[in-house]
């Protein structure tokens, strides 16, 4: 075989598996690639899913714990003062002494008043919160109106407001609602408070939430940290949940001398 | 040239097959007997395709082997009609409507091209490697894109469960191979380069045996994912 022959065999042989290689090789790592980065898309839209049914589960929580104050509230009011107020308009009603006028026109104004009474809380129970309510009325009037319910209970309440309302997502008022909603829960339960006072203060880019009371403070233990989280389940759910819509949630107390609990959610962030 | 020759003469009977053969023999029966009859139309399509090509390589052969005539116009005909089912293949099954017109403009101009080339420029009895270039590298271009439509659809549940994922990988390592020969083509048959034909000639068989095997096993994801649905 003449040499100048071999060298453009040998020189086209070269070339030709040079070729082959070099594009089966990019062929293989494209393939690769796509696969690789299909799974890595794939494990983050999983993440994302889960991330997003965590979400719902915790916001159809948070539902029917609203929903169970609300039913809560509604029994303590009935069996507290429509119950007592009807009781004793039909006990005046039924001691009616025919012989007695005086005695029995104060006996049916009395009653009269009563009834009054009545219409009048059942009127303010019907307007008792719900979560429609709390996404068609806002979450500062909800807030507002839970006072309410506190107020009659005998505590002094304040609901002290700064900067223009901004509205957010539904799902986000409801849980800060649940959030403000258990921090007043915890006062009636451990802080024998007499003054509650909410603070909400609206900026351009952030909402500052504040619960405040005068009652005893809370426990150092029940302030424990372990990692990241509360060691107290309430409060670690109401961490939990302000983290769900991107917020921060702090809990400051000293014993003898009340606790305020501080939610901080930016806007631009959900 | 002269090893060429001597293979072609000494290899005259037509058993036993080369064992490419057997694998798309395999494909076929795995077509027949793995594809559920859920399978979409294009898998079905595949069992009167790899019918006709492995009667095609028969008759190839025959004509070869038995009757010693030039066997190049089948091959000049067959290639672009396999890269053309290929690519009505994914042309059916892509998704994105960008890559859809790249498949259809293929479909169009691709057969046209063959046509002039085989009847102006290089002619029936010549291996027409300007048609096998340009389909070669039509083909990587397409089955890249089907790869990348399966990539970016949304609800796909495993990528690696596709059947038309292991169809278009196995068309793309297939035609990536088989590229850098038609690349070259012209010199070697021209100028005879026995030792590069010889490598090509086992590349290929390689080759057939990537493609049909990535065949195989697509239509066996078919089934794995057939078998899920109804589990």
């Amino acid at each position: 075989m003449p040499p100048d022959y071999r060298e453009i065999q040998e020189g086209i042989t070269g070339y030709v598996i040079s070729g082959a290689v070099i594009f089966l090789l990019l062929a293989t790592l494209f393939i690769s690639f796509l696969v690789l980065a299909w799974q890595r898309r794939k494990k983050l839209q999983l993440e994302k899913d889960q991330m997003k049914m965590h979400f719902d589960q915790e916001l159809l929580r948070t539902q029917l714990e609203i929903q169970e104050q609300t039913l809560k509230t509604i029994s303590e009011e009935i069996h507290d003062n429509i119950g007592q107020a009807l009781s004793l308009a039909k006990l005046k009603l039924n001691t009616l002494k025919y012989d007695q006028p005086d005695l029995l026109v104060e006996k049916i104004n009395d009653s009269r008043e009563l009834v009054s009474k009545a219409i009048r809380d059942l009127r303010d129970l019907s307007r008792s919160l719900n979560t429609d309510s709390i996404a068609s009325m806002g979450l500062v009037r909800a807030i507002e109106l839970e006072l309410e319910l506190f107020r009659k209970s005998g505590f002094q309440t304040t609901l002290y407001m700064e900067g223009e309302i901004r509205k957010m997502e539904p799902q986000q008022e409801l849980i800060l609602f649940r959030i403000v909603q258990e921090s007043l829960n915890n006062i009636i339960k451990h802080a024998e408070a007499k003054t509650i006072r909410v603070t909400a203060l609206y900026t351009e880019d952030e909402l500052d939430l504040q619960v405040e009371d005068d009652g005893k403070g809370a426990e150092p233990a029940q302030l424990d940290m372990e990692g990241n989280s509360y060691k107290s389940l309430g409060l670690r759910n109401m961490s939990n949940r302000a983290g769900m819509i991107g917020g921060t949630f702090s809990i400051n107390s000293v014993p003898g001398n009340g606790t305020i609990i501080k939610l901080n959610i930016p806007f631009n962030k959900n | 040239m002269a090893n060429y020759v001597r293979i072609i003469v000494i290899d005259k009977h037509m058993f036993p097959l080369p064992p490419f053969y057997y694998f798309e023999i395999a494909a076929l029966v795995a077509a027949f007997f793995v594809l559920t009859k859920n399978a979409s139309r294009p898998l079905k399509w595949f069992r009167y395709f790899l019918l006709l090509i492995i009667l095609v390589e028969l008759f190839a052969r025959y004509k070869r082997k038995i009757l010693h005539e030039p066997n190049v116009w089948i091959y000049n005909l067959s290639i672009p009609l396999e890269y053309l089912f290929y690519a009505f293949i994914f042309y059916h099954s892509v998704k994105d409507m960008k890559i859809r017109k790249i498949g259809f403009f293929f479909l169009i101009c691709y057969p046209l091209f063959v046509c002039i080339n085989l009847l102006f420029i290089q002619g029936m009895s010549v291996f027409n490697s300007h048609s096998m270039l340009i389909g070669s590298l039509s083909m990587m271009v397409l089955s890249g894109l089907m790869l990348y439509d399966l990539f970016i659809r949304e609800n796909q549940v495993n990528i690696v469960l596709e059947p038309l994922f292991w169809i278009a990988s196995g068309v793309l390592l297939f035609n990536a191979g088989e590229f850098g020969y038609y690349l070259f083509s012209n010199y070697l048959i021209n100028d005879g380069i026995d030792k590069a034909a010889t490598f090509f000639s086992q590349l290929n068989s390689k080759l057939i045996f990537v493609l049909y095997s990535c065949i195989v096993i697509g239509f066996v994801c078919h089934r794995i994912t057939e078998k899920y649905k109804k589990g």
